[in-house]
């Protein structure tokens, strides 16, 4: 399995690519790469690191953008989102000023605060959560139950909820785990939830591959 | 709803490098007395088989940072080697140390006084990195009855209200998290002086508390006022349970705690 992750030069990539180094061979890129293997044997996974408007700035210019669009428009290689590289997915966010987004999920990107509960208040979701599971995730009966790693001040508010498989409770329901055609979006940080995300990202993988 | 965090911290120190050869991980007092425990990597590997919620590693060695490099290899290693969210922290007081940090494998980053200083650099982490990305840590002690906060390199000042700081920086919404931090005391006293706890607990922003807590009661009754969690150091190493059977206690009084 080849492994790809847009490098952006900055930030905590180690984590990521040594996590994924676990399921295949990753390689960080500042460019798309040209795949040398069949699309059912290959993963892009975009890393939740960074700030919205610079990071969906980087993917236009670099062309990480087209090769998405492309490759969710093929149905091609399976891209997999993580935390903000979910949110690149999306119509935009307001993270550091509005900004377009990809287009493929159809739904916006906004601050926790502005749609956080009175009786319920978060700029910030910092910690571990389960799912409440709107279809399976992944169905691994190891999977049930678990508590997953959130670190987000932005979150999803979907159009389609067909695409949601899961949310998480916060006061109110933000998506956690998003699917359509050949994209995944989680939320939270499999890299950063210990045995629980390595169960997920081997199921999902399983699945996915059948492998 | 969230589970109340169990945080490990891990303090590293240049102090004994002549007796080691290497930096290690110790215990301390108000960061001047400090006793060498073992060997950071290690600890954080025992950490995460006894399912902490976090690592948070912060460097208590010099400002000259003579041993930073040495520093930013252990965290790249403690970063690929497990998959527990990791804070780092310790000195920092630039965009260029901040980027270096990320760069071997912080998750997030702890900022001390320099933080509320209007400094551009830290709105500079916050545009580039993201609020989540930055923690507060608000480190302060009582002298001669008067609260007071550590400043940039060590230096401390009086505050008249710390309800009324903490206040302030969640109003300005510039940190995804905070820190208190009561560096008079260490995990081998058990003590919060609570009547400076803020009235600011169960808002928007998470706030931790860390420093003199080695009780199980304290600890209990800490998280039942609000905090979203405690950073254990100290305690950790004294303490003859390991760090699942704290939560387990907490489990068994009624707190939200993960357990696997």
């Amino acid at each position: 399995m080849d492994i790809y992750i847009p490098s952006l030069g900055y930030g905590n990539i180690i984590r990521l690519s040594s996590f994924f180094s676990n399921y295949g061979v990753v390689s960080i890129l500042t460019e798309p790469p040209i795949l040398r293997t069949k699309a059912d044997k290959a993963i892009i996974i975009l890393p939740g690191v960074g700030s919205f408007a610079k990071v969906i700035e980087f993917y236009k210019k670099s062309g990480w953008e087209s090769f998405i669009l492309d490759s969710f428009q093929s149905r091609g290689i399976h891209i997999i989102g993580i935390c903000l590289g979910m949110h690149l997915l999306g119509l935009g966010s307001t993270e550091g000023g509005l900004s377009e987004g990809m287009g493929i999920l159809d739904g916006k990107v906004v601050a926790l605060s502005t749609i956080a509960s009175n009786s319920y208040p978060i700029d910030t979701n910092m910690g571990w959560h389960k799912l409440i599971e709107h279809k399976p995730v992944y169905a691994n009966e190891f999977c049930k139950g678990d508590s997953y790693y959130f670190c987000h001040s932005y979150g999803y508010q979907m159009l389609d909820q067909s695409t949601v498989l899961s949310s998480v409770d916060l006061g109110y329901l933000i998506p956690s785990v998003i699917e359509t055609y050949n994209i995944t979006g989680l939320q939270f940080h499999p890299e950063l939830s210990q045995m629980s995300g390595k169960n997920l990202i081997s199921s999902l993988i399983k699945k996915k591959f059948n492998s | 709803m969230t589970t109340k965090r169990i945080i490990g911290k891990i303090l590293v120190t240049d102090r004994f490098y002549q007796e080691f050869g290497c930096l290690v991980s110790c215990i301390s007092c108000q960061y001047d007395k400090q006793m060498p425990v073992g060997l950071p990597f290690s600890q954080a590997l025992i950490m995460e088989a006894q399912v902490i919620d976090e690592i948070q590693v912060i460097y208590i060695g010099d400002f000259k940072r003579r041993y930073w490099s040495e520093f930013l290899a252990i965290c790249s290693h403690i970063s690929s080697s497990t998959n527990t969210p990791l804070t780092i922290g310790g000195s920092i007081d630039s965009y260029s140390i901040s980027c270096q940090l990320f760069e071997s494998g912080a998750d997030k980053i702890v900022i001390g006084r320099s933080f509320c200083e209007g400094q551009d650099w830290v709105k500079k982490i916050i545009s580039t990195f993201g609020r989540q990305s930055l923690v507060y840590s608000c480190d302060y002690k009582r002298i001669d009855g008067t609260i007071a906060l550590r400043t940039t390199h060590g230096q401390w000042m009086a505050c008249s209200s710390l309800d009324k700081h903490i206040k302030q920086v969640l109003d300005a919404e510039i940190c995804g998290e905070i820190i208190l931090n009561q560096t008079s005391l260490d995990g081998s006293k058990s003590y919060v002086e609570e009547r400076i706890i803020p009235s600011t607990l169960h808002m928007a922003t998470p706030v931790i508390i860390g420093c003199g807590l080695s009780d199980h009661m304290l600890i209990s009754n800490l998280l039942t006022k609000g905090f979203d969690g405690v950073t254990l150091g100290t305690y950790l190493v004294k303490s003859d349970q390991s760090i699942q059977q704290i939560k387990a206690r907490l489990l068994n009084s009624g707190h939200s705690i993960r357990m696997y």
